[in-house]
């Protein structure tokens, strides 16, 4: 056929490498977009945010107890029971809250990434062994896990605390990367970059990683929405943050306990929370489809 | 030929196949008429994407969820578009049976062959288990199972590729059906089991006066066993005539070229093929006019226009149909050796 | 006759392969004792039935799978012990092409970077722009605008994919082109483009091809020899035109046989003679001739001894005792 049939063929386009593509399909989608911005804004406004209060997140104001949003003082978003400042205690709940959920996903990641990426490539009995000991782990009750971990561990102490989280939670990532890699490595295109000559580096850093690397940063999205939640369900049990240190799980906490008389100590830390889960899912959901060239 | 008497088993009219995607809805199947007599075999060839298997997925009510259906088909007097499950399953594996190209997968793998095979029996004739038993085995020996009581034991994935297509054919026979329809039974199997399976089917036709319906892309599978071919090229049926007139004396520049594409094992030419250029239709950006208009040597300006609709047997001789502007006359372009 | 490119003796890929806890692993002889010689520009079809061993012995030959015994000599000097590392400056020169035109491309890479990358590892010296230039060259050789660069393989149709891999294999233009079912998963109007492509690199190129293919038709139009494996060994090996036309193994006549042609005065016939039976398990392979469970002209002796390919005339070889008494009999008559 001529060439120019074949040009007809085909839809015009140009685009660069693959991640100036993904980038590239990202930006079309707007709800990711608009994820991602809201996502960096509260980031933004958790950090620098308190800055512009004069209160302090653990300051008690007496002359202002339990008094609702509006209210003819400087207390933006109210106060507490106590009279703290909502709008700081808040802002500092969501950086514990970013914080403790990117720690934990980190840990997990890393974790997860090597130890998936090992077994898949080198296959065998040694694959079998690393991943029934992952199946044995998946076993134990989460929990129970915690619980005792949390009881090892100087209550409080929420880093450390979610670091031992975040080495329990990487089983899911091995699982997803074992299983990406292994199926990667019986493909084709593999075999014909073998066949090109290409070494094991080259084949790890040109073909593995980045098709096992997309799966990867879409469930690490995924994965801090779900931290910032395991977070607030531990601090709802007690097990969490201690006071006077906030995170947006102890203030729900909190606030749904005076739900009947001061409901804005539920809506504002749930508001925050809501928002960036939602945020998180959008984005993961948005990266999944940027990091899949097949998906259009 | 004696069938074309015979009383139509399986009328298809003006059946048309629309699946409503994320992008917009996809034609799949455009006005398929097609009546198959008792005792014949028509093969329905096409490329991949053609819309062959949808047509008779249509007929047995086994389409995707996101399928439209319009048009008609009936078995003897029975509708069968637009039935409820319930209704249809009066027919489906009774009188009207559907064998698929993957063997490895249309068998249920926790069930020996026997129990499969006996499940329809009791199911649709209500049979006792020992006469079901009997009958399954009968009926492996029929599609010329080897060691047949011992496989009514085994399991499906006991069995070679081939093994467990005669075992599909034998489950689609167990109710004695009046239609069957084959889509590509033989395409992954080896020419060696193809050629066993194909000649199975044949005698099968033979011996019990079936209707046939052998979907394939392998002009070859249909000369052998074919009474009459349809051509489907992009979702419409271009060419239907005798075995003879079609691959004999191709009308559609369509059939033509692909018959003069194919590499012939009968054939010692070294030489270039004369290759189809272009690339098959999108279903979804088909051209205007004729579809295969951009890979037609013969298209001109009223082809581009207008696309030209199957025009049956009263205006061109014989009993075949053509869809095309400039029909050929069957001599000019039979194959140039090369 | 110049020197050979690649010599076979006696190649050897088994397979190990445990039954169960308890049981002894067992070997699966997947290449059984190949004798070759291929010789430059030639063009080598392997044919034989699903199983018999066609991609193991291709991949053998390309090193990306161990031999368990024989030799593969590359231009002379034996390579079936060299390590990985010593390997991959031979792979400059022998490339393949897959079955799945779309599974052999990396998804993640547009198509520029895909058929790059064979330069990326033995054509350090070139600069980017010069990298770029033989790259669109070579897509235009397969009949690929240079546009496509930038796209991904996703993006195209099948037979377009395979041009693609096709231009990866041959941008270095390589000596050996091993082709595994290049058009199996191609559509028929496709097919024929895609042999055609190939017959004119050959001819420009003065390639040597290796074409592994079940489609018998397709290796009469674009070998000149051909090679009939059955069960990991060699069965008959004769030039295209004596193989086709006075096939000797009963075998390579039941293949041959089976092969629909589109012709409803002849095919309806020709179905009447398909080989019976199937490919016995290759854990337990017949003892003796390999073949005689399907062989309409077995005889006792058959059971006793393997036959050796033994040569008939003009470098047609068959490993059957007894060809004589069967006689030739042909696609084409
Ligand atoms: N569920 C579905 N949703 C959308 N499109 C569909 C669906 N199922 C099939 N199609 C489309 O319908 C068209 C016809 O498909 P069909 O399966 O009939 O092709 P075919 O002729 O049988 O080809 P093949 O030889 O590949 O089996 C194709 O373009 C296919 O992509
Ligand atoms: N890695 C492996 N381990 C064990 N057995 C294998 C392996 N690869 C191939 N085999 C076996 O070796 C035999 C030959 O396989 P091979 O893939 O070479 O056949 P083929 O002729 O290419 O068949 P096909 O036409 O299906 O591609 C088969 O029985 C197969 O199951
Ligand atoms: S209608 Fe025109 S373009 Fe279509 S097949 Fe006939 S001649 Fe070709
Ligand atoms: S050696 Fe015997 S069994 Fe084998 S092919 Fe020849 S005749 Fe048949
Ligand atoms: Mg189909
Ligand atoms: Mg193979």
């Amino acid at each position: 056929m001529t060439d120019q049939a074949m040009a007809a063929a085909l839809p015009a386009g140009a685009a660069r490498g693959f991640w100036a593509d993904a980038w590239r399909r990202l930006r079309r989608n707007k709800a990711a977009m608009v994820a991602a911005s809201l996502i960096v804004l509260i980031a933004l406004l958790a950090f620098i945010g308190p800055t512009f209060s004069p209160h302090s997140f653990d300051a008690i104001d007496w002359d202002n107890m339990a008094v609702p949003p509006g209210g003819p003082n400087d207390h933006w978003l109210g106060t507490d029971r106590l009279g703290r400042d909502l709008f700081v205690r808040t802002l500092a709940g969501v950086q514990i809250s970013l914080q403790i959920g990117l720690l934990a996903t980190l840990v997990s990641l890393c974790i997860g990434v090597a130890f998936g990426a090992t077994a898949g490539y080198l296959g065998g009995k040694i694959d079998n062994l690393m991943m029934r000991f992952v199946d044995i782990l998946y076993s134990l009750p989460y929990i129970f896990i915690v619980i005792i971990l949390s009881t090892l561990f100087e209550r409080g102490n929420i880093y450390v605390l979610f670091l031992a989280i975040g080495a329990v939670g990487w089983l899911t990532m091995a699982r997803i990367v074992r299983g990406q890699t292994l199926s990667l490595k019986r493909k084709e295109f593999i075999e014909a970059a073998l066949a090109s000559g290409v070494g094991t580096p080259g084949i790890l850093a040109r073909h593995i990683v980045p098709n096992v690397v997309g799966p990867v940063i879409i469930y690490a999205t995924l994965t801090i929405p779900q931290m910032i939640l395991f977070e607030s369900f531990l601090s709802f049990l007690g097990l969490g943050v201690q006071e006077p240190q906030a995170s947006l799980g102890s203030l729900i906490n909190e606030g749904a306990q005076e739900m009947e008389s001061a409901v804005w100590m539920l809506l504002v830390p749930a508001g925050f929370l809501v928002t960036l889960l939602t945020c998180f899912n959008f984005l993961g959901d948005g990266l999944r489809d940027a990091l899949d060239p097949r998906d259009r | 030929m004696s069938q074309a008497d015979a009383p139509v088993a399986l009328d298809i009219d003006q059946l048309s196949v629309v699946f409503d995607t994320p992008d917009g809805s996809l034609a799949a199947v455009n006005d398929f008429s097609l009546a198959i007599r008792r005792g014949e075999c028509v093969g329905v060839v096409g490329e991949s994407g053609a819309g062959k298997s949808q047509s008779f997925l249509a007929v047995m009510g086994l389409l995707a969820a996101n399928a439209r259906v319009s048009g008609q088909a009936r078995l003897g007097t029975e509708s069968l578009i637009g039935r409820d499950v319930a209704e249809l399953n009066r027919f489906r594996g009774v009188k009207l049976s559907m064998i698929f190209q993957d063997p490895m997968t249309s068998l249920t793998p926790h069930m020996t062959v026997g129990e499969q095979i006996a499940e329809s029996i009791i199911h649709h004739l209500g049979s006792s288990a020992e006469a079901a038993r009997a009958r399954a085995l009968a009926l492996l020996e029929q599609v010329q199972v080897t060691d047949a009581p011992r496989r009514l034991d085994q399991y499906p994935h006991e069995l070679s590729g081939g093994m467990r297509q005669r075992v599909m054919i034998a489950i689609a026979l167990a109710c004695d059906p009046e239609v069957l329809i084959a889509d590509e039974p033989t395409t992954a199997l080896d020419v060696t089991i193809q050629a066993q399976i194909l000649a199975l089917l044949a005698t099968l036709k033979r011996e019990r006066g079936m209707a046939m319906a052998l979907i394939t892309h392998d002009l070859g599978v249909v000369a052998g066993i074919a009474d009459r071919v349809a051509v489907m090229y992009a979702g419409r049926v271009v060419e239907l005539g005798t075995v003879h007139e079609v691959l004999k004396a191709p009308k559609h520049p369509y059939t033509a070229a692909l018959l003069a594409s194919m590499p012939r094992i009968d054939d010692a030419g070294t030489g270039p093929l004369p290759a189809i250029g272009g690339q098959p239709p999108n279903p979804r950006r088909l051209p205007s006019g004729c579809a295969f208009g951009p890979r037609c040597a013969y298209a001109d300006d009223a082809c581009r226009a207008e696309r030209p609709s199957l025009i049956g047997p009263s205006s061109i001789e014989g009993t075949r149909s053509v869809a095309c502007h400039h029909p050929l006359d069957g001599t000019r372009h039979a194959r140039e050796s090369t | 006759m110049t020197e050979p490119l690649l010599q076979l003796r006696d190649l050897r890929v088994w397979f190990p392969v445990g039954e169960g806890l308890f049981r002894a692993k067992r070997n699966l002889r997947a290449v059984d004792g190949i004798d070759l010689q291929v010789a430059p520009g030639e063009a080598l079809g392997i044919v034989g039935e699903s199983g018999c061993g066609k991609s193991t012995l291709a991949r053998a030959i390309l090193r990306l799978v161990r031999s368990s015994g024989g030799q593969i000599l590359w231009l002379g000097r034996p390579i079936e012990g060299w390590s990985t590392a010593r390997v991959r400056p031979l792979r400059r020169d022998m490339q393949i092409v897959f079955q799945d035109p779309l599974a052999s491309l990396d998804p993640r890479m547009t198509v520029g970077e895909i058929v790059a990358e064979p330069l990326r590892v033995h054509a350090r010296d070139l600069s980017r722009a010069e990298r770029r230039e033989r790259v669109v060259d070579m897509l235009a050789r397969v009949g690929l605008p240079a546009d496509v660069v930038n796209r991904y393989p996703h993006e195209f149709s099948g037979g377009q994919c395979q041009r693609i891999g096709i231009a990866r294999a041959m941008v270095l233009r390589p000596k050996l082109l091993v082709c595994d079912e290049p058009v199996s998963a191609l559509d028929v109007s496709i097919q024929a483009q895609i042999v055609n492509l190939l017959q004119d690199l050959k001819r420009d190129f003065g390639m040597t091809i290796l074409f592994v293919s079940h489609n018998l038709a397709v290796v009469r139009r674009l070998c000149d020899r051909v090679l009939v494996l059955y069960l990991g060994k060699p069965m008959e090996l004769a030039s295209t035109d004596l193989l086709y036309s006075q096939p000797r193994h009963p075998y390579t006549q039941g293949l041959l046989a089976a092969v629909p042609v589109p012709d409803p005065d002849l095919q309806p016939q020709r179905l009447g003679g398909a080989l019976g039976g199937e490919l016995p398990s290759p854990l337990a392979p017949p003892s003796g001739c390999v073949f005689r469970t399907r062989c309409a002209h077995a005889v006792a002796a058959c059971a006793a001894a393997a036959p050796q390919l033994q040569p008939v005339e003009g470098g047609h070889e068959v490993a059957c005792d007894r060809w004589r008494d069967i006689g030739p009999y042909g696609a084409t008559p």
